[in-house]
Parts: C-alpha cells; structure tokens; sequence
C-alpha cells in the first residue's frame, strides 16, 4: 500500500518566481493492494510529476510517501527500484537497444541487488527462466534471446520493459501512458498483457493515460488530475458505470467552476 | 639498409600492442559510458614520465607498472567525481584533469633533472627477457624487439581477457547498460554514479598502463607524450569498427586489437613518406588527424551510396510514371 500525503512540487525553470510551475498542490492519494487506477488529466496537470515524485525522478517540496512501511523520501531512485517498478511511454526508453534481449532480461532479473563483479550475468539456467517467462507472451520472443532488442518493435519493446519491470514483483507499478507510441492493435495486446500481468502477481499499479476509453475499461479506481490536484477519484461500481461523455463533463465542469472563481 | 626496413616492419608490432591498451582505455569511456574523455592528452605524459622517475628512483619495473596501474584508476575516478558530484560537464572535467595531471608531468620531469626523462641504462620490463635472449644467441636487434613484443603480447592477452570476462559478469553488464541508458539503468536499480566511477577508473587505468609500457619501451618520457593520444584512439576504435561492424563486445575487443596494428603500419608507412619530403615529419599529427577523418568518413559514405542504390533499385521497380503533367 502506498499512502502519499499533502504532495506538492514548484519547478522554477529559470529562478524568476512569475515562472514557476506548480506542478503538484497538495495531492493525497491512497494506493491500496488491490488497486488498478488509471490516471487521466490534461497537459501540465501533474500526472507525470506525481508518478516521477513516486519513483524519486524528482524530490516533492512537501509532503510524504510511504509504501508499506518504507518511507521512500529516504531512498534515491535507483534505490527505490527495489520495490517499484516502472514502464515509459517511449519504447527506446525502458530497454536498451545495443544489447540483445538475454542481457536485457539478465539485468531486470537483479533488480534492486547489487551487481557482483563475481557471478556471469548470464547463464543457461537464467536462459530457461527468461524462455519460459517469454513463451505466455506469444510474440515467439523466447527463441530471439540473443537478438539485440534494437531489432525489435514498439510493441515488442514494451511487452518485455512489462516483463522486465514486473519479473521481480514489485510493491508497486508506475505506468507512464505505455501504450501510447503504439498502433492501436498493439496498443491493446500490449494492455491486455499489462492486465494479465498485474493481475497474476497481484502488484497494486499507477497507470498514466490519455485515452479514457482505456481509462475507462480498465482498472477497478480512475482518477482525474488538473493543476496539480486530484479533481475526481472514483472506484468500484461507479467507476463501471463511467462513460466519455460523464468523464468529459467533468473536464468541462471543473473549468467553468474555475473561470466563476476567477470572475 | 636490411635493418632499416626490418624495423620498418616490426616496430609497428609493439607500437601496436602498446596502443591496444590505449585504445580499449579510450573504448571504455568513449564507446561504453558515452563520455569523450580527454584527460588522456594529460595522463599519459604524466604516466610516462612517472614511470621514468619510478624507475630511476631504483623501482622494480614491475612495481612502477602496478603504482601506475592505480593513479590511472585514480584519476579516472576523481574524474568521474568531478562530473557526478560536482555536476561539471565531462567534457570539461576530462579537460580540467588533462590540464592537472599535465602539471604533474612537469613537475616529475623538475625532479629528475629536466627534459626529456630518459630510461638507458635503467631496468625496465623487458631487459631481463632480452638480456636471457640475446644470451641465448639472438642479435641485440632482435632480443629487443622479441623482448617487447612477447612482455607486451602477454600484458594485452591478460587485459584483454580480463575485459572481456569483466564486462561479461553482472557488474560488467550494468556498467554497460549505465553507458547506454542512464534512464533504464536507474529503473532497475543501477546507481549511475558507482557505475560511472568504476567504468572511467578501468578506463584510465588501461591509458596508463599503455603509457607505462611506451615509456619503458621508448626509454623515455617527455610531457609532449600525450599530444593526439585522443586521435589515435579513436582512429583505432573506429577502424576496427570499419573492419568489423554489427558488433558483440568479443568482436569490439577483437577489432580494436587488429585496428591498433593497422593503425600502426598506416602511420609506418606515411613517415616513410614523409623522410623523401624535407621537414616532412612535421606533418605527422596532420596526416593523423586526416587519417581519423578517412575512417570516419569513408564507413559513412559507403553506407550512403549503398542506400542511394538501394533507393534507385526501389525506384526503378516502381516503374516510375510517365511525366503526365
């Protein structure tokens, strides 16, 4: 369970106080072990500077956050990789290019444990784990292991960064809109897949998206974000019963709510 | 005459070797951790001018290689720091170490007495090797050059080894993966900065190690030793890159190997040249820095016309239509 309380986060771009950006203004947000919740919001809204507060990309100004009982201000990014895992909306992102899948999989397989200068990364019986985690996937990946992952597609990308980010079950899992550089037919295996995984390994899930539809299909929790503030947070049956136009209303009607208080 | 052109044809040998070393320190930072490092142009002179000292101070050879082998690491890590801690960009905390390890050059050649640092007459690695040869009967030519190509030859086969085993275990592994996406390397819990100071320490100590062995086998030091060092690295690199592309590392450290050698013979051959050409050796770090530019280019510009072919085929096979308008 992560419980972050009273975020807030100013970016100043260039030291002058007219322009800085109040990207989070006190966001409080309970994520639960059986949650799957699907943020949306417009531009600048906060999305991705909640989740990169999460994974400790950057620092909040205020606030706390913790996850069971680790009180993550304390752990560096790489440090908090332990216990989240993280996929990214570019593809050329979550792995790397130059080195082949094998090598791709062999360093997700250790995350979070220090890198021995005495064992192989690579070995035969790490070759059978990663075949038969690739086979379920279907995308006949488990006999292209040593195929630089250069080679490979959008899709294909993101179904192993998936792999990779969940191959040792997080606390948590930030999803930063992954489907969103993908063709729609891919966009929906590779959210399919993301489904059957998170739901398999039980890992509680903060997904990043533009498209309500899918915001709307999946998940059990949906959340909408606007100036740095969580506008709507609504789970369970009433979330089922959402629909574009609801979600599209509330867009609009927190605007116009906004544009009396300025009047 | 007969000797002119057998050292003609195995001087580059050990020049090579030597240069191997070099080329994998470069390699490693330039190619693996995506940082131009130029600290080299200031660690080598100061390396091979240490060594010289080393060793007239009465060092065992041996020993002045290994102190060496750790300022190099040393340095690379402090570089590192300067970068990870102190957030200067690394293309200036190469050149700021450059400019500081330049100063210890002149500061060792201060105390043994002024320029150039020689090594005749001092044990170095190889006099016991070509003392016992040339005992067995070979010439003090060949003694020389044998002695310094099979003490080198093993010194590179266990670098190279030992490279390619390092970066095959899991903290090679992530240290590469560091160099290729800092992003993705912190998404799976690699600490970018560890990674960046271990991998430009292995770096700089190769570079001095190279710079130990060319004192020794030059017997001598000058603070000029580093000029183009970073040319003639990368020269190698990439002509090895140009002989064998599409790269795992095993071949990386194969083509830097044979590079190097190429490299050596090109340079033999261009100051051959060079002597039928008054002052002619003044043009050397020209013709180097055209050399880099040919590999560079050439590999670029056979990719290009392969494409245009490829895109004139296409275009034939479209049938284009006729001009209708």
């Amino acid at each position: 369970m992560l419980r972050c309380q009273n975020l807030y986060k100013t970016f100043h771009p260039d030291g002058n106080p007219l322009n800085d950006k109040k990207a989070l203004q006190g966001v409080s947000l309970t994520i639960h072990d059986n949650d799957f919740i699907a943020v949306i919001g417009g531009n600048g809204s906060g999305k991705t500077t909640l989740l990169n507060c999460i994974a400790g990309v950057h620092r909040p100004d205020r606030g706390s956050m913790i996850l069971d009982d680790i009180d993550l201000r304390d752990y560096k990014e790489h440090e908090r990789a332990k216990w989240i895992g993280r996929v990214f909306q570019d593809p050329l992102q979550g792995t790397i290019a130059d080195i082949s899948l094998f090598e791709n999989l062999a360093l997700a397989s250790k995350r979070g444990e220090k890198a021995s200068p005495f064992r192989w990364a690579l070995s035969r019986a790490k070759k059978e784990e990663f075949q038969t985690l690739l086979k379920p996937l279907g995308l006949g990946l488990e006999d292209r292991l040593d195929a630089k992952i250069g080679s490979f597609s959008g899709g294909q990308r993101q179904s192993v960064t998936l792999l990779m980010a969940t191959m040792r079950t997080p606390k948590l899992l930030l999803l930063d809109e992954h489907t969103a550089a993908l063709d729609p037919k891919t966009a929906k295996t590779v959210m399919e897949l993301t489904i059957q995984i998170v739901s398999t390994h039980h890992i509680p899930t903060l997904m990043i998206t533009h498209n309500m539809k899918d915001a709307i299909a999946y998940g059990n929790r949906l959340i909408m974000m606007k100036e740095g503030r969580i506008v709507f947070d609504c789970a369970g049956d009433e979330k089922k019963g959402l629909t574009i136009e609801t979600l599209l209303k509330k867009f609009a009607e927190d605007e116009s709510v906004e544009a009396e208080s300025i009047l | 005459m007969y000797f002119e052109w057998l050292n003609f044809f195995f001087s580059p040998i050990s020049n090579g070797l030597i240069f191997v070393l070099l080329a994998l320190g470069v390699f490693i930072a330039f190619r693996v951790l995506d940082i131009a490092d130029l600290s080299v142009e200031g660690l080598f002179p100061m390396i091979t001018v240490l060594t010289c000292y080393l060793i007239r101070q009465g060092w065992n050879p041996f020993l002045a290689v290994l102190l060496c082998l750790l300022i190099g690491a040393f340095t690379g890590a402090l570089n590192a720091c300067l970068s990870l801690y102190l957030k200067i960009p690394p293309l200036l905390s190469g050149i700021i170490m450059m400019s500081a390890t330049l100063s210890f050059a002149l500061v060792f050649i201060y105390y043994n007495g002024g320029s150039p640092s020689l090594l005749g007459g001092y044990p170095t690695l190889f006099n016991w090797l070509s003392a016992s040869l040339i005992g067995a009967g070979l010439s003090t030519f060949w003694g020389t050059i044998l002695s310094k190509i099979i003490v080198v030859g093993m010194i590179v086969a266990l670098v190279m080894f030992f490279l390619y085993f390092f970066f095959g275990t899991e903290l090679g592994l992530a240290i590469r993966a560091t160099g290729k996406n800092k992003q993705m390397a912190r998404a799976n819990g690699l600490s970018v900065k560890r990674m960046t100071i271990i991998g430009l320490s292995l770096s700089s100590a190769a570079v001095a190690l190279a710079a130990s062995l060319y004192a020794q086998a030059s017997l001598g030091g000058t603070a000029q030793d580093g000029q183009g060092m970073i040319v003639i690295g990368l020269s190698i690199i990439f002509l090895g890159e140009a002989i064998l592309p599409h790269q795992s590392f095993k071949r990386h450290l194969l083509a830097i190997f044979g590079g190097s050698f190429i490299y050596w013979y090109i340079i033999q051959i261009l100051m051959k040249l060079m002597d039928y050409i008054p002052g002619g050796s003044n043009y050397l770090t020209l013709w180097k820095a055209l050399l880099l530019v040919l590999v560079l280019a050439v590999p670029y510009l056979i990719l290009q016309a392969k494409k245009s072919r490829a895109n004139k085929k296409e275009e034939e096979n479209d049938a284009p239509m006729p001009e209708s308008l």
